[in-house]
């Protein structure tokens, strides 16, 4: 079994409850299952009992559980150097890949991904810059990408699955293709840079897209030097790719915006939650539209307590899941701000 | 027992309780009851990691307010169904599991600060509010708890409140039952009250101490109001080496008999000075490592530090200066995650207990040579932190590497220990516990400790919980 590899994780989370003040979903929900306490506990059962992988309770668990990375940096930020760092995330995605294996994936997760396995790249357009026009952001946020071809009129276009969404939801080998599938047609486009809306996307294909640059948009637009507007007070928040996972730290969403004339003040309590409504496991908000609803719930009685007025955020998958939510609050990306 | 949950009656009675709490907030999936099975008491540690089959609740049940917790009480009694209140779980007593069954009484859904108070310096808020969330809340008005337990993000107010629980600043600042004003309880019968909204008046025995601690045995906590402070100009720390624990003590205790006033201070012995102080800190030194601080305007800061400083040099053998005094306090959490803590297989407890000036040295090798002689296989270490006027707390700890692999004998050899050492700490003077509770682990020495006086609590118990669904086999009183 794949989660065989985290024993470590496995015995390090099972019993702890240092991080659990982090943990999006359980904070949503009231949840103790959610936890990386709550889901090493299911892990370790699965891994005494494989019987346990028939359970459809914990199965659930692992597939609505965030990835949010909150648990693992505030963890993470207590070792030394010389010790092991504890991978609370890779635990959860190692499990997915046991319950993909074993046959029994929940029902939406078997449709999502047959319907994404059957999707496929396209290019449009021909340049040294292509924009990846991703479908969740299409479906769901479409003014980020209107907003970034206002700003960027000769870009070149990629379209189609780049095997994210198939990795968080552990169908390993077909996440590794799509990827594989984006990464060659981002070759042949012969593009210099490759600019992406989503954090998620950034973290993704960074590591691997080695014929152009991949850059944010809002690295890709500050490039632009934009021209400061009247002072907007904003609360921001910052995307899980951006802060929480190691790999791909960056603060060019709030440069932009800084950029643009936004004051930003840091929303919520403290900048070791997540607020972002599932971002960090992709497909939450098609998954489990109710569970992402619930996490926009507590945002939204945040930003009324604290006066919250206007929002900056650093991702179009927060933007869309709380701009239903909080009707009377204005809801910003940085490609919007940029062509406003 | 409950009918099993594919019978007519258990779908009766969860429809009952979903009518109260809604659908989504009574749960009784097997990750919820799992998670509810295990809190952060070592036995059901054990047994989770042998194998064995854990008892849990059969409900977990989330209600968002006092009306909707006395409605769930209400139930309870209507079907003799036996509730455990169950904030984060992270109580090492074994207070929040469910070892009847029936309903675990997650707090967690009420988590709102419901005001801040600038002038009376107060804030009320729902006790299933996670601690680090409530002290957040109030950073971002300019203020502080300033309770800072080590678990402030494992655990709710509410478990503070229903342990007496204590952070790293009480020296100063208190345990939960000097910052706790005023509360909203729900009594088993599901009465909703108010003890009086201030914590010093002479209008009869005080009701709000009565609650502290009760761990869940009296009824549900629901809300409270707590002081709170501005946030200190500066905080500075200091950090000494004495020969050994006596000399430590002595000068930790004068710090406190001459009357400064310490924000902290803590004092580990000489084993857990060459074990954790080592590993966590890498001060690598013979000797006992005492570390205090001040906190408040600068200059009256200062001005302690000053005092507390010639206190110490009369013995210390060396002055680790305000560095290592400072890195103590910005790892001061670290020390409890995994890499750091004791974890299976080795069987451990916390054995804290407190006692005044006089007794506390006795109560301290009384219980190390209990342990050394009966379980040479333990290693005994310790810490003294929560200081008072009077006395101080021992925070002793045993570990032991290779406890039996049997799970039933692992856990009579870890109820052993527990015996002998308590044991001996009540002999000397000390009590059962200081911070983190009686719960399922100590109810058998409560009598012990109690006396005749224990009969007043099983009173007061038996009159407010006439169907004993409340916590039931929690701090000594009967089971179901
Ligand atoms: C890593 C770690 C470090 C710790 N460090 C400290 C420390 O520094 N200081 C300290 O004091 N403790 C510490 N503890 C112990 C623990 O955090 C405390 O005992 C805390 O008070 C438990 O709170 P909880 O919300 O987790 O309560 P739970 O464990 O859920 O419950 C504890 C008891 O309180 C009852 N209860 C809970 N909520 C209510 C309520 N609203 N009304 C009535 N009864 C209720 C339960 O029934 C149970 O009997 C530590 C624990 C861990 C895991
Ligand atoms: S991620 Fe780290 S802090 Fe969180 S439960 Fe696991 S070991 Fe504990």
């Amino acid at each position: 079994m794949n989660i065989e590899k985290y024993l470590e994780d496995i015995n390090s989370c099972r019993f702890c409850f240092m991080c659990r003040h982090l943990s999006a979903t359980a904070q949503a929900t009231g949840s103790e299952a959610y936890t990386p306490r709550g889901c090493a506990l299911i892990a370790d059962s699965i891994r005494m009992d494989k019987k346990a992988l028939d359970n459809a309770d914990f199965i659930q668990t692992i597939f609505r559980a965030d990835l949010s990375g909150a648990c693992r940096k505030n963890c993470n930020g207590q070792y030394d150097a010389n010790k092991r760092l504890v991978d609370e995330i890779g635990l959860k995605v190692a499990l997915r890949q046991d319950i993909v294996a074993a046959g029994k994936a929940p029902a939406e997760v078997v449709a999502l991904a047959g319907k994404m396995k059957k999707m496929s790249v396209k290019v449009a357009g021909k340049g040294s810059v292509l924009y990846y026009e991703q479908g969740c952001v299409q479906a769901t946020a479409p003014e980020v990408i209107k907003a970034f071809q206002k700003a960027v009129k000769d870009a070149a276009t990629i379209t189609g699955p780049d095997g994210l969404a198939l990795h968080v939801m552990s169908y390993e080998k077909d996440a590794l293709a799509q990827r594989k599938a984006f990464v060659d047609a981002v070759k042949a486009s012969g593009a210099k840079t490759l600019v992406v809306s989503t954090p998620a996307a950034y973290w993704w294909l960074k590591p691997v897209v080695k014929s152009a640059k991949v850059v944010l948009s809002s690295e890709y637009l500050l490039g632009l030097k934009p021209k400061k507007g009247k002072t907007v007070k904003a609360a921001f928040i910052e995307s899980d790719f951006l802060n929480k996972y190691p790999e791909t730290r960056s603060d060019a969403p709030r440069k932009l915006f800084a950029a643009l004339g936004y004051a930003l003040e840091d929303f919520g309590t403290t900048e070791e939650e997540s607020y972002t409504c599932g971002e960090g496991s992709v497909v939450t908000g098609f998954l489990y539209p109710e569970l992402a609803a619930k996490m926009a719930a507590r945002v939204a009685h945040l930003a009324e307590k604290f006066g919250v007025k206007t929002l900056a955020v650093a991702s179009p998958y927060t933007k869309a899941v709380l701009a239903k939510a909080l009707p009377g609050v204005k809801v910003v990306t940085p490609e919007e701000a940029f062509a406003r | 027992m409950l009918p099993n949950q594919d019978s007519y009656d258990f779908e009766m009675l969860r429809s009952e309780l979903s009518w109260i709490v809604g659908d989504d907030n009574c749960r009784t999936d097997a990750s919820e009851i799992l998670a509810h099975s295990i809190d952060y008491y070592w036995v059901p540690e054990c047994w989770h990691d042998r194998g064995q089959k854990l008892p849990g609740p059969d409900f977990v049940v989330s209600p968002a307010n006092a009306q909707e917790v006395s409605k769930v009480l209400q139930f309870a009694n209507t079907y003799h169904l036996p509730v455990t209140p169950w904030g984060g779980g992270s109580g090492s007593q074994g207070g929040a599991l469910p070892v009847y069954g029936g309903i675990a009484l997650d707090t967690k859904r009420m988590n709102k600060v419901l005001n801040v108070d600038p002038i009376s310096m107060t804030a009320t808020a729902e006790t299933g509010i996670n601690m680090q969330h409530f002290e957040w809340e109030l950073n971002k008005h300019g203020f502080s708890s300033m309770h800072f337990p080590a678990s402030i993000g494992c655990a709710t107010f509410g478990g503070f409140i229903a342990h007496r629980g204590t952070g790293v600043l009480s020296t100063k600042y208190g345990k939960m039952e000097d910052m706790v004003m005023s509360m909203e309880v729900v009594l088993p019968t599901g009465e909703i009250i108010n003890t009086l909204p201030v914590p010093r008046h002479a209008s009869g025995p005080d009701l709000t101490q009565l609650f502290c601690g009760s761990e869940g045995t009296l009824g549900v906590v629901t809300k409270a109001t707590i002081k709170i402070h501005p946030i200190p100009e500066a905080r500075k720390f200091r950090a000494f080496l004495f020969k050994d624990m006596h000399d430590a003590m002595m000068a930790g205790a004068k710090l406190m008999t001459n009357r400064l006033r310490p924000c902290a201070i803590r004092l580990y012995d000489n084993a857990e000075t060459a074990r954790l102080i080592k590993n966590v800190l890498g001060i690598d030194r013979k000797g006992s490592y005492l570390v205090f601080g001040f906190d408040g305007y600068e200059k009256i800061v200062d001005l302690q530090m000053e005092e507390a400083v010639k206190i110490c040099k009369e013995t210390a053998i060396e002055d680790l200066g305000a560095g290592n005094g400072e890195s103590w306090w910005k790892i001061r959490y670290k020390f409890f995650y995994p890499a750091y803590m004791f974890h299976m297989p080795q069987s451990f407890g916390t054995l804290d207990t407190v006692a005044d000036f006089s007794h506390i040295e006795n109560v301290y090798w009384g219980m190390k040579n209990a342990v050394a002689k009966n379980f040479p296989e333990a290693t005994f270490i310790g810490h003294f932190s929560h200081w008072y006027d009077w006395g101080c707390m021992l925070y002793a700890r045993f570990i032991i590497e290779n406890p039996p692999k049997d799970p039933r004998e692992a856990v009579a050899q870890y109820n052993r220990i527990w015996d002998v050492a308590i044991h001996e700490a009540i002999q000397n003077g000390a009590c059962i516990n200081e911070h983190h509770g009686i719960g399922l682990k100590l109810g058998r020495m409560m009598k012990e400790l109690y006396g005749p006086a224990y009969s007043v609590l099983e009173g007061i118990k038996k009159t407010l919980d006439p169907n004993n669904i409340m916590n039931p086999g929690k701090m000594g009183f009967k089971g179901m």
